[in-house]
């Protein structure tokens, strides 16, 4: 045990040094491994579900307001390829009572369950 | 090579060391390992909560939106309600299991009407401030209501659109050698009728408005009380607990920032008279109220407030102000004031010495765009002299609607309607009645957005003046939705 302390406080002690080249290749072997790291975390931190949320939110609020500012009061469905995906914006408008009811729902390509959801109350004039 | 070896293994020692090194650069690495992948893993899961936090946002805003919908269907008459429903906090049912918190209450000559929904543990908060699309009669050029003479234009007089009057029609006239100069009296259809009748008009909102001040100024309980004559300072309203200010004498409004960075409102009552000068600045929904005169001097800038006065307005200088201005004494505008859309000019008229009074006059070149009324109450008038008049002077301007159950001078412009009991025009020595000289009135450039106070019609086509979402901190963000200025 001793004898390991005192080989350790020689190193720390020793006035030996790096060469530039050493320094400067450990650097690079350094940055070579960081980089790609840094790409691949930055990738999957906004991964393909959060992307997909924001795309759908985007394209829900989208509808939502242009089918209140032009008043297009009547059910539809349309397509939106956007970055090689298939989107499907669906409008439903029911008669409640006088009042419109809208709901907007956005789904990805064939998928059941709608990815982003809208939904709110307008008078019929 | 041996002393190099060695050498070696003295500079590296844990490297050289086979005493479990190799376990501890293991768990070091794993540790590392777990960390990066937990910190990206937290960083997912945060970033997925805060955008379905913000699509829940989305939602719970369309949701407050659909409560003030469901509340203007109410409003308009519909479910078993209608214009004089009044609440607060009442819970409706939206649709499904949603629930919204309306509360309905008077502004002025509006209704100020406000949804709260909780959606997914947020809560939304949206404002509106509703007025009436222009009935059918307001949407010609004039309708007299008051007589049934016919309606003599004369000079340069112009009119643009549908005119109704009574059965004698509308006629050319001369007035000291000077007869009518245009192509045409009416640029419209001239619409006869053997009863003329004013529009249809209930003052209740603002019958219920001066009924309220007058009952704060007898008991101004929940009022923060001061016994003398005050200059409106930052710091006095600042220390306002209530935002309620109740002053036995007179307000001064200075001329400096006086609530415009304040976030709330704030109301305040005096017995005396008020005066609001130079660049003063107030913050929006506030409320004024005086038992005397109000005086608004220089480059006052000031939205959606509510100024009341019982003796009086007088407006003056270069003042820029979105408000509403209602007294029973006379209203005055002078200079260059301008009154943005939606102000409202309301004189109901008072009784003095068998004599009902009440005044409301544009002068030089000032501008209203919203609606100027006259509408003394006229189960006081049966036996009383008559002196109510609305005055609207050769370069005043109105933008809106003019209703005066009583005579209206006109020499000025209208761009929207005049609804009048009759034209009043007096040129020395005589005085005309139902006569109109060099004035315009083009109903034509009245935008179609235009929203009237309420109460014109029993089964109103509600629209929404002024949108805002309310944050809890109390600042609210304001939009002007249709804005008449641009």
């Amino acid at each position: 045990m001793k004898f390991g302390y005192v080989h350790c406080l020689r190193a720390l002690v020793s006035e030996k040094g790096y060469t530039l080249v050493e320094t400067m290749v450990a650097n690079a072997i350094l940055l070579g491994v960081l980089i790609p790291a840094v790409v691949f975390f930055g990738k999957i931190t906004i991964n393909q579900h959060s992307q997909d949320l924001i795309v759908a939110s985007n394209l829900a609020t989208q509808e939502m307001e242009k089918t209140i500012g032009f008043q297009i009061y009547e059910n539809g469905t349309h397509m939106v390829k956007l970055n090689n995906k298939v989107w499907h914006v669906e409008r439903e408008v029911s008669h409640d009572m006088g009042l419109l009811a809208i709901r907007i729902r956005v789904f990805k390509q064939q998928m059941p369950k709608p990815l982003a959801e809208l939904r709110t109350l307008r008078i019929f004039q | 090579m041996k002393y190099g070896i060695k050498q070696r293994i003295a500079f590296w020692p844990f490297f050289a060391d086979s005493k479990g090194s190799a376990l501890i650069l293991v768990l070091v690495i794993v540790t590392v390992v777990t960390i990066m992948c937990s910190i990206v893993l937290a960083g997912i899961t945060l970033q997925q909560k805060v955008i379905l936090k913000t699509i829940h946002e989305r939602q719970a805003l369309y949701l407050a939106e659909a409560g003030i919908q469901k509340a203007m269907w109410y409003l308009s008459g519909d479910g078993g309600k209608g214009l004089r429903w009044r609440t607060e906090d009442e819970t409706i049912e939206l649709f499904d299991d949603h629930l919204a918190s309306i509360t309905v209450q008077e502004w002025g000559g509006y209704l100020i009407v406000q949804s709260k929904v909780n959606y997914k543990k947020i809560s939304k908060c949206v404002r509106v401030l509703l007025g009436e699309y222009p009935p059918e009669p307001f949407k010609q050029a004039v309708v007299i209501g008051g007589v049934n003479y016919p309606l003599v234009v004369t000079g340069k007089n112009r009119i643009m659109g549908d005119v109704t009057v009574g059965a004698k029609g509308v006629e050319k006239g001369t007035i000291q050698g000077r007869g009518f100069e245009g192509k045409t009296p009416v640029e419209g259809k001239i619409i006869r009728t053997q009863d003329p009748k004013m529009p249809y008009f209930d003052p209740v909102l603002f019958s219920t408005m001066i009924q309220k001040y007058r009952n704060t100024m007898r008991n101004p309980s929940g009022y923060q009380i001061v016994d003398s004559d005050v200059s409106l300072t930052k710091e006095l309203l600042d220390s306002l607990q209530c935002k309620k200010l109740y002053v036995c004498g007179n307000v001064v409004i200075p001329d400096e920032d006086v609530g415009g960075a304040s976030p709330s409102a704030f109301t305040i009552i005096c017995t005396g008279d008020m005066i609001i000068e130079g660049n003063a600045l107030l913050g929006p929904f506030t409320e004024l109220a005086a038992g005397g005169q109000l005086f608004v001097k220089g480059n006052v800038r000031i939205k959606n407030c509510i100024f009341f006065a019982e003796k009086g307005i007088e407006l003056t200088g270069n003042c820029v102000i979105a408000g509403q201005f209602i007294s029973s004494g006379n209203i005055v505008l002078q200079d260059s004031v301008r009154l943005d859309y939606p102000s409202v000019v309301y004189c109901c008229g008072s009784v003095k010495d068998n004599t009902i009074r009440g005044l409301v006059s544009l002068q030089d070149r000032s501008t209203v765009r919203g609606a100027v009324i006259l509408c003394p109450d006229t189960e006081k008038l049966s036996d009383k002299r008559d002196e109510t008049q609305m005055k609207i002077d050769q370069n005043a301007k109105l933008v809106g609607v003019l209703y005066s159950t009583h005579s209206t001078e006109l020499h000025g412009t209208v761009f929207g309607n005049v609804s009048t009991g009759a034209f009043y025009l007096y040129v020395s020595p005589t005085t005309y009645v139902n006569w109109l000289q060099d004035s315009m009135i083009d109903r034509l450039k009245l935008p179609k957005s235009f929203l009237m106070p309420l109460h014109f019609s029993k089964n109103p086509n509600l629209g929404i003046l002024v949108w805002e979402e309310v944050i809890d901190h109390g600042l609210p963000q304001i939009s002007l939705k249709r804005d008449m200025n641009q």
